[in-house]
């Protein structure tokens, strides 16, 4: 039996086609993943080189001034000047990027990379204020989605596995020899099934040389973990799918009975409950738009701005170690920096409330749509994907949350060595907060 | 005779039960998503509308401070909401909703819709549109990729063509059949529409817009219905028309877009955030800065200003010379972030312009650019309400810069207007939408292409039923 059926799938053309094409899109898809991967890669090693540059050069200065090798700068250069704690932890130019690093498997799935950055430059104060991690690229292009192995696995192979299977039964009878096949001493269905256990390990193994080959040849990791996580997670969707080929073909129809019918299944899970679960989420779970988050944001501003004298009032009354000085041209470079501190920490409080109602809703919205992933196999496929290329949504939530704390460490560090008119040594530089290097 | 043949291919499809059930799917589909589409418009537009006046409020009711440290403290351009976004919202969501507007830089827009939605939003998204591109195709191709073969296989083609009906007759029969049946089945949804556009805050050059944008919708279906007659009567069996048809779907709906997409980006390579704003800092350095007195340009600027007022000081100019210089570097920075922005819109262009030439294998992406071209929710529509807003900022700017030059004392950096309405006579932002002739000379090409398709696959009909 097993014998007969590998010498029938080599006599099928269509074999040796599917086979072609699958390499050719995975090879494709792999590149273009690898390729978004390697830019990836390519800007932290630049964003780091750009880190290290400014704090090496402040360093050396100071190394230099510590060994009396230089003088200190004037206090009207203080902008340059290595030993204050606004220069190296505050101003434009200054700060440490928080980067996630692409997992081994980043190239599988494009996922939410193109909506959410992979890295934040944080100084005190502000999370990325140059908005230097925007995505250039063609939101059309990024509408229209990318053409990875995600894709190609998620979209593509069941319809390659509909087109292998659809027929297996009724083209028996469009050929007239299922008359033949049952006089046979076998039971038809267990035929059918035999077929397709067999067409499914044929597929299986297929997907996982080629994808074997296509990693090896473009260097992503085969000894992962979440490569076998991604071979399992294949073998139990295209069972699924295999499934449906069962059932469809054991109705005994026509051929383009069960054409018609497998395309439908794949419409329903691929485009229809998707579509029609993310309307229902956006109709009971609505996102207030970001136009009214930036009302409010300018609001608050004003807001902050109108506070101004009771803020300031209340800061030089905690802080009596600070005379305030009378008018603005007294004011030192220290109390424009002082005073503006204090007035950011009243206008975060108010937008911290306002950010995390925003979010809420946002959560509320995602967490009912990802309920009902388990109602399609092609969304739980596609996510689990993201999952194990580290793209999802989730990555990239925990990305922020955990860059939102290094901040406040940062923060706190140069802060708090500013108002304590702290100078910095060569030694405090090696002991700058880092933001935490990839744990699991 | 040709609607004879039209009734009877109708008639067929009505009794089909599988028919039945798939275009009152797709009807059901469509009515829902119109309706949601419409209530959805309804309340960004309102919550556009607000803000417009919120943000001018609060610009007008700013606490009185220096003209230049107004222009840091800025305002925002919110990008309108199109009438037509009710049908195709095109690429709405991928693009931010506002954009904020400062001195010294010219910003992107931000807050991207799709960022904050969840997940699934990124498979497809149940608009009309999206209904009208890829799921009314598919009825046709289930409507009709059987017109020829089933009368082959049931032995009837032989008895009408007996009658004296020529093939290609009877092929444009039933051509002419299945394409009114879809006019037919969607009229009610496109007088929907029309009563929704209605009842929105349209403008005259909209109706216009949705008539063209229908047209277009009937032209792609011709080719459709064309292609799977053409099929149909080529093929030996049912069978192989309907693998034929789905195949040239898939290619035409998913592959063909997708593989264009990553194909326009390596054609086109977009610059990364950083090499990007690497790009502008590098030209910012070549000019007066406003901020830096004592950079080389800035100094150059200062001797040439000096000379002409025939002074040896700045102090002794008969105007504020911070204001002249802020408006000297807003010029030169101007100049470096419109350079900067055309570039990559160019690149965006070129991307544009892959995805239009991958339409010799795929007339749906034809129509998805098409279709948000004419809705106004394309990506050059919003370039242009980029560079509107721009263009308000540079004026503003402007306003804030020379009330301090003119009115202010060197180095007086307390100063507040005079006039105590000073902010609320300041330039409003007034957007004008992309006009109908801008829209017809950016889709002439693609609207022609689409007509190609349609002549070479009535062509096909005519080789195929000679």
């Amino acid at each position: 039996m097993l014998k007969f059926e590998i010498k029938n799938l080599s006599r099928n053309p269509f074999v040796g086609l599917l086979s072609a094409l699958l390499l050719v899109l995975i090879l494709f898809a792999t590149f273009n993943g690898k390729q978004r991967v390697d830019n990836q890669l390519a800007t932290i090693q630049k964003l780091k080189e750009k880190e290290n540059k400014f704090y090496e050069n402040h360093r050396t200065v100071l190394d230099s001034i510590e060994k009396g090798l230089k003088q200190p700068l004037p206090e009207a250069s203080w902008y340059k000047s290595p030993e204050y704690p606004i220069t190296v932890g505050a101003i434009r130019g200054s700060g440490s990027y928080a980067v996630l690093t692409p997992a081994p498997l980043s190239a599988v799935s494009t996922g939410q990379s193109d909506l959410f950055p992979y890295y934040f430059k944080v100084a005190v104060g502000n999370t990325n204020a140059g908005r230097d991690n925007d995505n250039f690229e063609n939101p059309f292009n990024t509408a229209q989605g990318q053409f990875d192995l995600a894709f190609v696995l998620t979209f593509i192979l069941p319809l390659l596995i509909i087109a292998l299977t659809y027929n297996i039964l009724s083209a028996e009878r469009e050929r007239g020899t299922l008359p033949l096949l049952l006089s046979m001493p076998l039971n038809i269905k267990q035929w059918l099934l035999q077929k397709l256990v067999f067409n499914y390990l044929f597929i299986n193994i297929l997907i996982f040389v080629l994808l074997a080959l296509s990693f090896a040849f473009f260097g992503i990791s085969l000894t992962d973990f979440s490569f076998v996580q991604l071979l399992f997670a294949l073998a139990l969707y295209s069972l699924f799918w295999f499934g449906m080929a069962y059932l469809v073909n054991s109705l005994g129809k026509s051929s383009s009975f069960n054409a018609m019918s497998l395309l439908g299944v794949w419409l329903f899970f691929t485009l229809l409950v998707p579509s029609t679960v993310n309307m229902l989420a956006t109709a009971l779970y609505p996102v207030p738009s970001r136009v009214e988050f930036v009302t409010a944001q300018r609001q608050m501003q004003n807001q902050t701005e109108k506070q101004k004298e009771k803020i300031l009032a209340a800061f030089y009354q905690k802080n009596a170690q600070f005379e305030r000085k009378a008018s603005e041209s007294e004011k030192t470079w220290q109390d424009w920096w002082r005073e503006g501190f204090a007035e950011d920490e009243y206008a975060e409080q108010m937008l911290q409330k306002i950010k995390q109602d925003f979010q809420a809703k946002a959560n509320a919205q995602r967490n009912f749509a990802n309920g009902f992933q388990y109602v399609s196999p092609v969304i739980l496929f596609q996510n689990t994907l993201n999952q194990i290329a580290k793209t999802d949504t989730k990555t990239y939530m925990d990305f922020q949350e955990k860059v939102e704390d290094f901040e406040k460490e940062w923060s706190a560090y140069f802060k708090g060595k500013f108002m304590k008119n702290e100078k910095l040594t060569t030694k405090d530089y090696a002991n700058f907060p880092k933001f935490e290097k990839e744990s699991k | 005779m040709l609607l004879h043949i039209a009734k009877k291919e109708w008639k067929e499809a009505l009794r089909d039960s599988r028919f039945r059930f798939a275009a009152g799917l797709l009807l059901i589909l469509l009515f829902a998503s119109m309706v949601v589409s419409y209530n959805y418009y309804q309340n960004i537009n309102q919550e556009y509308q607000q803000a417009k006046q919120t943000v001018r409020q609060e610009w007008e009711g700013q606490v009185p401070k220096n003209p230049h440290s107004a222009a840091h403290f800025g305002t925002y351009a919110f990008k309108p909401v199109q009438p037509l976004s009710l049908i195709d919202n095109g690429l709405d969501k991928y693009l931010g909703v506002s954009i904020f507007l400062e001195a010294h830089k010219q910003n992107t827009s931000q807050y991207r819709q799709i960022a904050d939605q969840n997940d699934l939003a990124r498979f497809a998204e149940l608009t009309p549109a999206f209904v009208f591109t890829y799921l009314v195709p598919l009825l046709i191709i289930l409507v009709s990729f059987g017109t020829f073969t089933a009368e082959k296989e049931n032995g009837t083609l032989q008895l009408l063509l007996s009658q004296g009906v020529s093939k290609f007759q009877l092929g444009l029969g039933k051509i002419t059949g299945t394409w009114l049946l879809m006019l037919a089945l969607l009229l009610p949804i496109f007088l929907l529409g029309f009563i929704f556009i209605l009842s929105s805050e349209f403008q005259a050059d909209d109706l216009l817009r949705y008539a063209l944008l229908i047209i277009t919708l009937l032209l792609y279906y011709g080719i459709f219905v064309n292609l799977s007659v053409a099929v149909s009567a080529w093929a030996k069996s049912s069978n192989v028309a309907l693998v034929g048809l789905l195949g040239f779907w898939i290619v035409s709906a998913l592959l063909v877009p997708k593989f264009t997409s990553n194909l326009s980006k390596m054609l086109h390579p977009a610059p990364s955030a950083i090499e990007y704003q690497a790009e502008i800092k590098e030209n910012l350095e070549k000019g007066v800065d406003g901020h830096n007195p004592f950079s080389e340009k800035s100094k150059l600027f200062e001797d040439s200003v000096l000379q002409a007022n025939k002074v040896d000081s700045v102090h002794k100019l008969p105007f504020n010379y911070s204001g002249l210089i802020m408006q000297a570097g807003e010029e030169h920075e101007t100049v470096v972030y419109a350079k900067a922005m055309k570039k990559l819109n160019d690149i965006y262009f070129a991307q544009l312009q892959t995805h239009q030439a991958s339409a010799f294998l795929s007339p749906t992406i034809l129509v998805k650019m098409l279709s948000m071209q004419i809705a106004k929710t394309d990506l050059q529509t919003h370039y242009d309400f980029s560079q509107q807003a721009e263009n308000y900022r540079i004026a503003l700017v402007k306003d804030l810069n020379y009330e301090l030059k003119d009115n202010s004392k060197y180095g007086d950096w307390d100063y507040i207007s005079s006039d105590k309405d000073f902010f609320k006579k300041n330039i409003k932002f007034d957007y004008k939408p992309v006009s109908m002739t801008d829209t017809l000379k950016n889709t002439w090409a693609s609207l022609l292409f689409l007509m190609v398709w349609f002549t070479v696959s009535l062509v096909a009909v005519r080789v195929i039923l000679k």
